[in-house]
């Protein structure tokens, strides 16, 4: 029995390399913490499934449309989710009564019996919820889990469990068909099925026939009790070990769902938390292309939508066939919010969930990597240049083609001559070898050199200002422009009576 | 079905007549052994710890026996010497440890057997028993099919062997492997079931074998995770081993179903002494080459050499190559650092080794290392070194400083002058003695005086000796004595060094240097990112 909610059968995802770093450099946090809404279990399941993008298309419209299924069914959605946070709070409650009294084969079996047999109500609930719901569903996703659930978790199946766990509480004691060891000791005891009860199983078992073979303990002989005991242990030891195993299968398979059926119920309050700020959602289109596709209208930062209580500044964007976008002007000109913007809606995108944009049709990137300029952590012993090398060294061996590397300002802790010869070879290289690149940079001798490559591929953006010379924090196309606003910026700042925030 | 022999004795005391079998791998026949060598003198050789560790602490007698009683005549030393070489062969030193180690294990059976318990563990006595008489007539089956396949060249190896040939095809044999393989057949192939209830077991006999565990396992499998590693076996119960409980059960089972048991009791008592008493005998004896040879060998995997010794009778010529304290090597080697070897050498007239030479320098590791020599060879096992050549000594004598004598002065010279005495007086024209440092109480003048008149003694005698001295006019005394100066090892030359330069900072190329440095420039990247 699989859960397969979140992707179909046999997809695996590796773990984004670096992914502390897109973390940080994304702001990812306000969108997991949107999801989360304060429940730890979906917090982190959002988190780790954020950074193991998917990376086939076919892979993220299964995503979508099991999401649509319980957009749709969101009763659903909560009593899955609830059956299963019910089971984990029943099991955990159960460990501190019957669990770990001893660690003796004979107790560890009860204690995985009775465990199992909790667990075994929770099933019965699943299976009923799946039986009244299989015709509402559309996604193949959805469809198959509750098909599977209904024909797993049979009638006749789940009484057959319930007849075999009691039948290990050996109540007749333990009978065991047993040789002699080389000193005439016992040796492989192996457990036979013990007498039924009422005559509920099958006949051919029988009962146990009286013998007038019979090794009697007596009353005060502890040793011989003590022996009896660890007799009973010794042949109870390998059922100890299945059931447990059997246990923690189930268990997990309850842990899994509640996993899956979290991740979904985070993605509707991300949806939720967007609808919340008017800022319009889609799920944007996955497209498998050996070129980069990249287009969108009214696309914004989720994590500044998500922390603030409007919708900010969106962007449009077609940028398709390019692999490089250069993205210079105006300091805090919304440069790096746009860059943090393309960089979230192809984690949200790669995980399957909706984007803030009103359109958005992207080809999925086997690797998203990042690196941006760190603000705090320069100058420890190799000073600040040499880190930036390292980290892009360290990012180096994650290369895979098509992967998407987005820069922040790097290599602009030198002179710009030898930053920009840092930064030219390492796009040129990048995208000679099949990368994307979207660059935010000041250094006008970067922009400037590729600029007079007239590369098809090239795409130059610039940020804007507004008629009255603040910053629109909108971006459009346009070669890129000798002088940053620094200037500007200074005298604005400087000359100003007004408060300046922050 | 063995032949009856009279059991070894050994009294201490000079001279004693030892009564040996006709098939042994100590000597040809009866032995009159010379003086065993003194603790005092064992422990000055450092050969005390060697001894321990061959003979478990002192616990294995015959093994002291053997290591600190020299035969005394030449012959047995090459009866001896002939089977260390047979047993230097891998082949045949497996096949007698093997055998020598079975027999001990069967031995321990046996005793288990017979001595421990109440009665209501007779069943898994006797059981015992029968094992034990199936592990020995495997072993004697074994050790006969390697003996046949390798050569032999020792009298007493190969005196074994034909003792073995006879008894290994005698009917008496033949039959305990059969009737012994049948009793334990019958037990293997007894089953039956029991019900472990509150207080009390119930034993019937065995139905068909059920499946319960399986299907138990099988209720849950489509559960099963492939994420989740199926484990091993899970976690590991102990054997509930024998208990009263378990004895009584098998004790009803036997009731149950009688005929297996009853012949197991019938075999037991048919075949009470099933061993053979020579070869008994011979897995004691050949213990003693067998410990000698495991303790050496981790030296000789380290590249020391070990030889059998050239024995003359009437000579004092003596030559060895590449020799070493035997005992320092087995602390050295152990600890895994190179041991120093030395060559040593008399000829024609020369009868006195005089070691001179700075503290700290070998020079008593060289005195002992003579002492070892000859006591090695006198008891027939190899020694350490190459070409070694030696006298068949009577004794080896040792005056070494004793540390309990610090106190005064002159009672320490006295005490030392008095066992020198004694010493010289024991010894013969044939013994080794070995002096370490003698008479450093007394002024150098005094010291060199008694020096020179001790070993004019012992020249007079035309005894062999070793002296270690810090008075170096001794070693010119006279064509007998032979100077050898220690020296302490030369520096290690075999040093690398690293070139080091200064190299001045180019400020203009810093970055690019840097991003070459960190595999960043535009061709270090095309090469380091797959196409």
């Amino acid at each position: 029995m699989r859960v397969n909610l979140l992707h179909a059968l046999g997809a695996e995802q590796s773990p984004a390399p670096h992914a502390e770093d897109l973390v940080l450099d994304l702001g990812l946090e306000p969108v997991i913490s949107a999801c989360a809404e304060g429940d730890p279990v979906v917090r982190d399941v959002m988190r780790a499934t954020l950074l193991h993008p998917l990376t086939s298309a076919s892979d993220i419209h299964f995503r979508q449309d099991v999401m649509r299924d319980f957009m749709e069914h969101p009763a659903l959605l909560r009593s899955l989710h609830d059956i299963t946070t019910r089971s984990l709070g029943a099991e955990r409650e159960a460990r501190k009564h019957i669990w770990g009294l001893t660690d003796r084969p004979e107790s560890r079996l009860h204690s995985s019996v009775e465990l199992l047999s909790l667990l075994l109500d929770f099933l019965r609930e699943l299976r009923k919820v799946a039986d009244s719901n299989t015709a509402l569903v559309g996604s193949a996703g959805v469809s198959a889990f509750l098909a599977a659930t209904s024909a797993d978790l049979s009638d006749e199946y789940l009484e057959q469990v319930a007849l075999s766990l009691d039948s290990m509480r050996f109540r007749t004691g333990i009978p065991a068909t047993v040789r002699l060891s080389p000193v005439n000791g016992i040796i492989d005891y192996r457990v036979d099925q013990p007498p039924a009860r009422q005559g509920r199983l099958r006949e051919f078992f029988g009962t146990l026939k009286r013998s007038p073979w019979v090794v009697t303990i007596q009353p005060r002989d502890e040793a011989g009790a003590t022996a009896l005991r660890h007799m009973r242990d010794f042949s109870l030891n390998d059922l100890a070990d299945t059931l447990e195993r059997s246990a923690t299968h189930v268990q997990r398979y309850l842990l899994l769902l509640h996993h899956e059926t979290a991740f979904y119920v985070g993605a509707l309050n991300l949806l939720h938390a967007f609808q919340r700020r008017h800022v319009p959602t889609c799920f944007p289109k996955p497209t498998d292309s050996a070129t980069p596709v990249l287009a969108f209208t009214d696309l914004c930062d989720a994590g500044l939508a998500l922390r603030g209580q409007d919708a900010p500044v969106t962007n449009d964007l077609d940028a398709d066939g390019r692999s490089l976008i250069l993205i210079t002007g105006a300091n805090s000109g919304g440069k790096s919010t746009f860059l943090r913007s393309v960089g979230l809606a192809h984690l949200l995108t790669q995980a399957g969930l909706p984007v803030p944009a009103r359109t958005m049709k992207v080809s999925p990137a086997p690797q998203l990597l990042t690196h941006f300029k760190r603000e705090e952590d320069a100058s420890l012993t190799s000073g600040k240049l040499d880190e930036e090398l390292t980290r892009m060294s360290d990012l180096i061996p994650d290369l895979v083609a098509g992967s998407l590397v987005l820069f922040n300002e790097s290599f602009a802790s030198t002179y710009e001559q030898e930053g920009s010869e840092i930064a030219r070879n390492v796009v040129l290289a990048l995208t000679r070898r099949g990368m994307r690149v979207i660059y935010v940079t000041h250094m006008y001798q970067l922009a400037e050199g590729l600029a007079e490559m007239h590369d098809e591929s090239h795409l130059f953006l610039r940020t804007t200002l507004t008629p009255d010379g603040r910053a629109s924090y909108r971006l459009h196309t346009g070669a890129p422009e000798p002088r940053s606003n620094g200037i500007e910026m200074y005298d604005r700042v400087f000359s100003s009576a007004a408060v300046w925030p922050g | 079905m063995s032949v009856s022999r009279e059991t070894r004795t050994i009294t201490p005391g000079p001279s004693t007549p030892l009564q040996t079998p006709d098939v042994s791998v100590l000597s040809a026949g009866p032995v009159r052994v010379a003086e065993p060598v003194s603790p005092d003198t064992l422990t000055d050789l450092r050969l005390d710890h060697v001894l321990s560790s061959l003979s478990d602490a002192g616990k294995d007698s015959l093994m002291v026996e053997l290591f600190t009683r020299p035969p005394g005549d030449a012959d047995t030393v090459e009866y001896r010497q002939e089977v260390c070489s047979d047993l230097r062969d891998p082949a045949v030193r497996r096949a007698v440890a093997t055998f020598r180690q079975g027999m001990g294990r069967i031995d321990e059976r046996v005793r288990s057997a017979i001595t421990s318990g109440p009665s209501e563990y007779h069943w898994q006595q006797r059981r015992r028993l029968a094992e034990a008489m199936a592990d020995y007539t495997h072993l004697v089956q074994d050790l006969r099919a390697r003996l046949d396949a390798v050569t032999l060249h020792s009298r007493g190896m190969s005196a074994v062997h034909a003792y073995l040939e006879s008894y290994a095809t005698s009917p008496e044999f033949e039959e305990l492997i059969r009737s012994t393989g049948e009793v334990i057949n019958a037990l293997d192939r007894v089953r039956f079931r029991i019900s472990m209830e509150m207080g009390l077991i119930v034993v019937t006999p065995a139905e068909q074998e059920g499946t319960y565990n399986e299907q138990m396992a099988a209720l849950f499998e489509r559960f099963q995770d492939d994420a989740v590693p199926r484990g091993e076996g899970g976690k590991q119960e102990k054997d509930p081993g024998i208990t009263h409980v378990t004895a009584g059960i098998v004790a009803q089972a036997a009731r149950m179903e009688p005929k297996p048991f009853t012949v197991l009791a019938e075999h037991c008592r048919q075949n009470a002494n099933f061993r053979d008493e020579t070869l008994v005998r011979f897995a004691q004896e050949a213990g003693f080459y067998l410990a000698y040879l495991g303790e050496i060998a981790p030296l000789e995997e380290a590249g020391l050499a070990f030889c059998r010794p050239g024995i003359t009778v009437d000579g004092k010529r003596l030559e060895a190559r590449d020799s070493f304290d035997l005992a320092l090597a087995l602390q050295v080697v152990a600890k895994g650092e190179d041991v120093v070897t030395n060559d040593a050498q008399l000829d024609g007239a020369e009868r006195v080794l005089v070691v001179t030479g700075p503290n700290q320098g070998g020079k008593t590791t060289y005195a002992r290392m003579i002492g070892q020599l000859h006591h090695l060879a006198s008891i027939g096992l190899p020694v350490p070194g190459r070409d070694v050549e030696l006298p068949l000594v009577d004794r080896v004598l040792t005056h070494f400083e004793r540390v309990e004598g610090v106190g005064d002065p002159t009672g320490k010279l006295e005490e030392e002058l008095v066992r020198m005495r004694r010493m010289l007086e024991i010894a013969t024209p044939r013994s080794l003695v070995v002096l370490n440092e003698a008479f450093t109480s007394t002024s150098l003048q005094d010291a060199r005086e008694l020096g020179k008149r001790v070993l004019e003694k012992i020249i007079a005698t035309d005894m062999l000796a070793v002296y270690v001295t810090f008075v170096d006019e001794l070693s010119r005394l006279g064509p007998a004595t032979v100077s050898l100066v220690s020296q302490t090892s030369h520096e290690d030359l075999n040093r690398r060094t690293f070139t080091v330069s200064r190299q001045h900072a180019n400020g203009t190329a810093r970055a690019l240097a840097l991003a070459a440095r960190h595999g960043l420039t535009l061709p270090q990247l095309l090469e380091r990112i797959p196409s």
